[in-house]
């Protein structure tokens, strides 16, 4: 049913087909074309509408279950992950866990990812702030401070809510939470990060 | 999970690939540069496309009566200002995987 167990998508108006993982069609007229990815979560519902009190929400009969916090009970088993300057990255849930704030350089530009153990929520955001890369720190009430400047960042939304940068708004990246393997089939080349980098 | 911007009015419904074995078919090197995604992409057999999803509704967050509960996992989505939950637990099965829809005035795709 699906290809390297993952989604494959036609378009009607074209019959072009689609990897929903790599965004981009692989076969038929559009071939090459990629579809804009946006920045998506993946939380418990209770987290979400605490961060996002006007959400809406779908409503069509349930198909399964089984997508409750406890879908995570083998963290090894998923990634967070996304691909910056052509190269991907993984961050393993299990390393998360114990790493809730997690400050990276990568190639060109510094990214903080965050974890949020009691929602599950992954981000990805930049380090950066009118042109100042900042390091994050997290506290034990589910925030992060910088070291900069001592502000405190809500780490799910990426907003400054208390200190000097009051206001701010981190810029979130596109990452998405997948099966260890399957990120791994679709992207070989994939960097597998932690805290030493 | 993923959300994709939509061009235009594309609307793509859910293709299902019978590929269990495809992964590990030998597939003939070739002189010209290509991705992995694309050399090893050949689908043997194609099954049924599905209806495209279009138009699902959408209820406010208090109006919510037992469809979703606090711990269940959702795919939430902002766009220009207006946010969007999609349960996983409505996009799972063969019958589902994409919904088009539309939000912030940007058409848009969660996928599963």
């Amino acid at each position: 049913m699906l290809w390297n167990r993952s989604l494959i998508m036609i378009d009607e108006e074209t019959k072009s087909l689609w990897s929903h993982l790599l965004g981009e069609a692989l076969k038929g007229p559009l071939k090459g074309s990629e579809l804009e990815a946006l920045p998506a979560e993946m939380v418990t519902w209770e987290a979400w509408k605490r961060e996002h009190p006007q959400t809406t929400v779908l409503n069509i009969s349930r198909t399964s279950r089984n997508y409750v916090k406890d879908f995570y009970r083998n963290p090894s088993r998923f990634v967070f992950a996304w691909v910056k300057d052509a190269q991907p990255y993984a961050a393993g849930f299990d390393m998360l866990l114990k790493n809730p704030v997690l400050n990276l350089k990568l190639e060109k530009s510094p990214v903080v990812v965050t974890f949020d153990k009691e929602s599950t929520a992954a981000h990805l955001f930049s380090s950066e702030v009118d042109d100042r890369s900042l390091m994050f720190v997290a506290d034990k009430q589910g925030r992060m401070h910088d070291m900069q400047t001592g502000t405190t960042w809500n780490s799910n939304t990426g907003v400054a809510v208390e200190g000097k940068l009051k206001g701010k708004t981190l810029k979130q990246l596109v990452g998405i939470v997948s099966y260890a393997n399957t990120w791994k089939k679709f992207h070989p080349n994939s960097k597998t990060v932690g805290p030493s980098e | 999970m993923r959300v994709l911007a939509r061009q235009s009015s594309l609307q793509l419904c859910l293709f299902v690939a019978s590929a269990l074995s495809l992964f590990f078919l030998a597939t003939a090197p070739s002189a010209v540069a290509q991705s992995q995604s694309e050399r090893d992409f050949q689908p043997k057999r194609l099954l049924a496309v599905q209806r495209a999803i279009k138009d699902a509704p959408s209820i406010k967050a208090k109006q919510v009566r037992g469809q979703v509960a606090n711990g269940e996992l959702v795919l939430g989505v902002v766009v220009k200002g207006e946010a969007r939950a999609y349960p996983i637990n409505m996009l799972t099965g063969p019958r589902r995987e994409i919904i088009n829809d539309t939000l912030g005035g940007q058409p848009i795709a969660a996928t599963w």
